[in-house]
């Protein structure tokens, strides 16, 4: 099967895959300029799916401190942790 | 002991709350004695979990202490930085919001959009290359008939999201570097 640009440019990013084919593809970018923008754009691709990833997991650890915090199924906990900050 | 594989949704939210009730009172004592309040150390316990989470579940990190004390280690050194900035700065209202912003206004544009235009895409390619869960376990998952299924939605999914960023990239004039 026939491999796809875009798993050729991951293998080339991550440095995976059969180097005679990295080495290949390297020298097309510096021939294409095309090519070479879609190499950018792929390093981009990875950068924003990252950062994706970091504020969905922030935001399913928001969720859960909300659950806690106002979930009656959770009250003994509650009372313990507000307990901790009554002035004394 | 916590799952050290990466688990599903369900499990993820098992695994946070679990860590809550054990790790998250020592915190808010510790917080509550340093002079902070209740929000300080829920804002500090998240922040927390989140480096805990990409340190012990994703790169796989054992910790040389309990989980429980690894995660209180991890909180006083947030709430000690917070302190430090708020005492150098001398201002609350100085002080920077916490979210983060990608250092490139533009990549900050596209992840707004993306969320939007492409988000089960996104959801996929997360779980690859940001929870770097294996092929196996991202096509059971998604539900995909085997590895390969899965491993070729992945690329498409992937050239989906870089097509993406080339047009938009037309529309926005700061794109390329």
């Amino acid at each position: 099967m026939k491999t796809s640009l875009t798993e050729r440019i991951e293998q080339l990013l991550h440095k995976k895959g059969d180097l005679a084919e990295r080495l290949l593809l390297e020298a097309q970018i510096q021939v294409n300029t095309e090519l070479a923008e879609q190499v950018d754009f792929q390093k981009k691709a990875y950068k924003i799916i990252r950062e994706y990833g970091k504020r969905k997991l922030r935001e399913e650890i928001n969720l859960v401190d909300k659950q806690l915090f106002e979930n009656p199924k959770y009250i003994s906990f509650q009372h313990k942790i507000l307990s901790y900050f009554k002035k004394q | 002991m916590v799952e050290t594989l990466i688990a599903p949704k369900q499990t993820k939210e098992a695994l946070f709350t679990r860590l809550y009730m054990d790790a998250f009172p020592a915190v808010a004592k510790y917080i509550s004695s340093s002079g902070g309040n209740l929000e300080d150390a829920r804002d500090v316990f998240q922040e927390a979990l989140l480096i805990y989470y990409e340190k012990v579940i994703i790169n796989q990190y054992e910790p040389k202490t309990t989980h429980k004390a690894y995660l209180l280690g991890i909180a006083k050194n947030i709430y000690l930085k917070g302190r430090e900035r708020l005492t150098k700065t001398k201002s609350i209202e100085n002080l920077e919001v916490k979210e983060e912003v990608l250092e490139e206004p533009v990549l900050e544009k596209l992840l707004l959009f993306l969320q939007r235009a492409g988000k089960k895409c996104m959801d996929l390619l997360q779980s690859f290359y940001y929870e770097k869960m294996s092929m196996t376990d991202l096509s059971e998952y998604y539900g995909f008939r085997n590895e390969r299924s899965a491993t070729v939605q992945k690329y498409k999914c992937l050239e989906k999201i870089r097509e993406q960023i080339r047009k938009k990239s037309l529309t926005y004039e700061d794109f390329i570097d």
